[in-house]
């Protein structure tokens, strides 16, 4: 699969894709289901509802809302492939952390529902064409193509493994 | 234990799948029939795959196809619902999804897999909801629905689909 040109996504998420450096995107995320269970593995047990600052979400939430984001990016990722050229709608993520009780569940519980929402997506991905895989449609206002989707899956993921990394499990 | 939705939960016309569920534990009957669904599909000849018992009818691939594409539309809204999102969701053409899609040129096995694990991600979301997300209702394709009642017409419909393979596919 190509890597998405920037004219297939918004501006705003060329920082998500420029961090996916996989040539096979099915392949990239596969491997970060590993790269995702691997990171969780190292969160002590006194840092997994430790925000790092006031008001920033605790590492479950932050695991919680890459999961949101995976659900609602492989949506449109899905009704686009099949030529649906329905003007999608954003999500406040905000508002879905704290309607959400993600510090109530454990944190092995979260590793394993991102990894059954990723499969559940590779299932998809994995299926489709090269047509599908260069269909446009319109999601939060903005053009977007399922090829961009796919890389911003991924790259989002590495966004906030990243910040884990750097923010929480610092010292 | 989830209470079955009230008809006032859901448009009527869903009132034939809500119906198709039994039981009240709405999370067991959705984690059997991953189950249920498979051992079906394990007894399908292999010619009877592709096969369509009218001109103009699904293949049992695409039954499955649409199974899943309709697991993933309402799961999707079950979701932002429980997250107590306002946001009118839109409709989908089921037949233009299922046209629009490759089921047949997938092996029946591979959609037998992404059914189950489809259902699993979505039962990873379901059973850590409580009284108030199940309790929520949202507007899609312009009609008021509850989440508690989203999930039941996710099990019915895959049952009523079920039902229709093994009449008048299987003969049985």
């Amino acid at each position: 699969m190509k890597r998405p040109q920037s004219s297939e996504y918004a501006a705003f998420y060329e920082g998500y894709i420029s961090l996916v450096k996989n040539e096979n995107i099915i392949k990239g995320m596969q491997d970060q289901i590993l790269d995702l269970q691997s990171l969780i593995s190292n969160v002590p047990n006194d840092k997994e509802d430790h925000a790092y600052a006031a008001g920033k979400w605790t590492i479950k939430e932050v695991i919680g809302h890459i999961i949101d984001t995976e659900r609602i990016m492989a949506y449109r990722a899905f009704r686009m492939s099949r030529k649906d050229k329905t003007q999608l709608s954003g999500f406040d993520e905000n508002a879905f952390i704290s309607n959400s009780n993600f510090n109530d569940r454990t944190l092995y519980d979260l590793a394993h529902e991102f990894a059954l929402v990723r499969e559940s997506n590779i299932a998809l991905f994995k299926s489709f064409t090269e047509e599908m895989i260069n269909e446009i449609g319109n999601a939060n206002g903005k053009e977007i193509s399922v090829r961009a989707l796919l890389y911003i899956i991924v790259g989002h993921t590495i966004h906030h493994m990243n910040v884990v990394r750097e923010k929480y499990l610092c010292d | 234990m989830i209470k079955r939705p009230a008809p006032s939960e859901y448009p009527s016309f869903y009132k034939g799948y809500v119906d198709n569920v039994k039981t009240d534990n709405i999370i067991k009957e959705l984690r059997d029939q991953v189950l249920d669904i498979q051992a079906i599909i394990s007894t399908i000849p292999e010619d009877k795959e592709e096969y369509v018992y009218a001109p103009g009818k699904w293949t049992i691939k695409e039954i499955i196809g649409h199974i899943i594409d309709t697991e993933r539309v309402l799961g999707y809204r079950a979701m932002r619902f429980a997250r107590k999102d306002k946001t009118h969701l839109p409709g989908y053409d089921e037949n233009e999804y299922v046209a629009k899609a490759n089921f047949n040129k997938q092996t029946l096995y591979g959609l037998s897999h992404e059914f189950a694990i489809v259902r699993e991600a979505n039962l990873a979301l379901f059973k850590v909801w409580d009284e108030e997300a199940l309790s929520q209702v949202g507007v899609a394709n312009n009609l008021d629905v509850s989440v508690r009642a989203l999930l039941f017409m996710i099990a019915g419909h895959a049952t009523h689909h079920m039902k229709v393979i093994k009449t008048k596919y299987l003969n049985e």
